[in-house]
């Protein structure tokens, strides 16, 4: 296996396990939860809480 | 397109909600669900996606493996992508840095030492991203390293609401002080904080070397001569290794013309030449 070859295949591995992991995220729920999350001022990020 | 330009418009896009830098609120429109690819403070008035590091230790602190997933799966897609070509441009508190460089001051080059310093950013990833989050509950690199929270949101918010001002403390004071000495070694250091401390970077380090795009080297022309290592700020031992930001400066510095971004139609050329 050159290395072109084992670098394009490492990265589709990469990129297949990425969207598998966006997908079972966004089914649970994630997106709202970060969601929830982000639109509250977060009092440790600014140095307050 | 220069780089600075890149750097500025992305900037921008992440923080287009301008009118809450002037009434203080934060905006709550629905991007905020998205994790923008870049170090950008989330409770920065003008952000309109969400930050990936504060998500992901928010997520850890309360055990949401769900959102974990989703979070990290945006982290591999934007690094599997682009690797470090974000941090190169586009990371808003990168841009920050550049400039402040631009500062006529006496500059630190790269050395051994500041290349065992960029280790330290992997101990910082590890320990405040996702150890202390997991184990106490805190989003430690938020709560007491993040200067890009201090200035993007910190600051601005504190400026902009009475109620948060009255609230300030320690925690704030020192916050600041971590902030103003990266803003201070930012003007004789090149990227302090994103070479030896950002998690974000240290992720898309890990992935920068099979990231899509990017920078390449054509093998056959390149003649060993370093002039490409010898220009770069970072600390690189290599074109498109863990600390190359692809900010694409070696392409000009190669005198064999054998460096170039792998979507340009630089290969092309190549094919026809060989």
């Amino acid at each position: 296996m050159t290395e072109s070859v084992r670098k394009n295949f490492i990265r589709c591995i990469i990129l297949a396990a990425a969207v598998i992991m966006i997908i079972a995220g966004l089914t649970g729920g994630a997106f709202r939860d970060v969601f929830t999350r982000a639109v509250m001022i977060c009092m440790e990020c600014i140095g307050i809480g | 397109m220069k780089r600075k330009y890149i750097q500025l418009i992305s900037a921008v896009l992440y923080n287009c909600h301008i009118t809450g830098f002037v009434t203080g609120k934060i905006y709550k429109g629905r991007t905020k669900g998205i994790c923008v690819p870049g170090l950008n403070c989330y409770s920065c008035p003008g952000a309109v996606g969400a930050c990936p590091l504060g998500s992901l230790q928010n997520a850890l602190t309360v055990s949401a493996y769900r959102v974990c997933l989703y979070i990290l799966g945006t982290l591999l897609l934007f690094g599997i992508l682009f690797g470090r070509l974000i941090c190169g441009f586009l990371c808003p508190f990168g841009l920050i840095q550049e400039l402040l460089y631009l500062i006529p001051l006496p500059k630190i080059q790269k050395s051994k030492v500041t290349a065992a310093l960029s280790c330290l950013k992997y101990a910082v990833l590890l320990f405040t991203v996702i150890a202390i989050p997991l184990v106490r509950f805190i989003p430690a690199f938020c709560k007491y390293i993040c200067p890009a929270g201090t200035l993007e949101a910190g600051l601005p918010l504190v400026i902009a609401d009475e109620v948060l001002r009255s609230r300030i403390g320690w925690l704030f004071s020192w916050k600041v002080f971590v902030l103003v000495v990266f803003v201070l070694i930012s003007m004789i250091c090149f990227r302090a904080f994103c070479r030896f401390i950002c998690p974000l970077g240290a992720l898309y380090s890990l992935l920068n070397p099979v990231s899509f795009f990017g920078i390449t080297v054509d093998r056959e022309r390149c003649t060993g001569c370093n002039a490409c290592i010898d220009v770069c700020k970072m600390d690189t031992c290599a074109v498109g290794d863990r600390e190359c930001i692809q900010c694409g400066e070696c392409i000009h510095a190669c005198p064999e013309c054998a460096i170039r971004y792998k979507t340009t139609r630089g290969k092309d050329k190549w094919e026809k030449e060989n």
